[in-house]
């Protein structure tokens, strides 16, 4: 099966997840300040989130392993327009197609949504926890 | 004799115009109508580039999958194309099945006098105000 529109738009807020789970004080810092943000992943899951504040390294792995579909490359443009107001524009490389999706979120709302029961949920699910991705999926956009 | 020649060679000529002519949009819509789950990839070197199917495993499903990326799109609205010598690129705007906007931004390159599919790009629009009104390359959506 393709990979979908809120698939897509599901993994964008998974990846961000576990950069905050990794410095949350660095990621706050990149994702909060007005201004531009990019995140890139490699197909080794090798993640880079750059901004003028600073730049974190994690492992997207654990996100692109689940979905089931080799990707080649995500890169994600974010521009933090002020008062929490996240958007971005998210490009997957897969073999063949490359998806590109533009969206939205409330960056408050993301954080909050991670620290709850279940983002812990999910995360004791190792990630598969169908109502934390309907909750990501609200926070992201249809 | 002469005359005959001159005939056959209008004629011939003709047909090369034509089909130099032929849009992007109708080779689209050849790849739409002529492909399915059980013949894509038999059918893929008629509608894909050479140097696209190189650096694929064929025998994937998911693979099989992408190049059937036609399925992502249920209802198309419009389309333009801007074709520059050997190379060109089409977007289609269209709606998928949950009536989302959706659009395709496909390069082409020419190859034995037909249009092949080069590079794809399927881009979730969030409204109908982000459709593209020009033909862009699937270059411009990779960041």
């Amino acid at each position: 099966m393709n990979m979908s529109r809120s698939e897509v738009k599901i993994t964008v807020a998974k990846l961000l997840e576990v950069a905050y789970s990794k410095d949350k004080g660095l990621t706050t810092k990149i994702m909060a300040e007005k201004g531009r943000a990019k995140l890139v992943v490699d197909q080794t899951g090798k993640a880079t989130l750059t901004g003028t504040l600073g730049s974190l390294s994690f492992s997207g792995a654990p996100v692109l392993n689940k979905i089931g579909v080799k990707i080649k490359r995500v890169t994600v443009n974010f521009e933090n327009k002020g008062k929490m107001k996240v958007v971005y524009r998210a490009t997957f490389n897969l073999e063949v197609i490359s998806l590109t999706v533009m969206g939205d979120f409330n960056l408050e709302e993301l954080i909050i949504s991670c620290s709850g029961l279940l983002c812990q949920a999910a995360r004791a699910l190792k990630g598969r926890h169908k109502a934390y991705d309907m909750e990501l999926q609200k926070i992201m956009g249809r | 004799m002469r005359v005959l020649l001159f005939l056959c060679t209008l004629l011939l000529g003709s047909c090369a115009t034509h089909e130099q002519g032929k849009s992007l949009y109708s080779t689209f819509l050849d790849y739409e109508s002529n492909t399915s789950k059980s013949n894509i990839i038999q059918s893929s070197p008629s509608f894909f580039s050479k140097n696209l199917l190189n650096q694929l495993n064929l025998n994937s499903l998911e693979v099989a999958e992408q190049l059937l990326f036609k399925g992502y799109m249920a209802k198309k609205i419009n389309n333009f194309e801007m074709i520059l010598g050997t190379s060109g690129c089409l977007t289609i705007n269209g709606f998928d099945s949950e009536n989302m906007p959706i659009s395709f931004n496909l390069k082409y390159i020419k190859s034995e006098q037909r249009w092949l599919i080069d590079e794809i790009n399927v881009f979730f629009a969030s409204d109908e105000a982000d459709f593209s009104q020009t033909a862009k390359c699937p270059s411009e959506y990779n960041n």
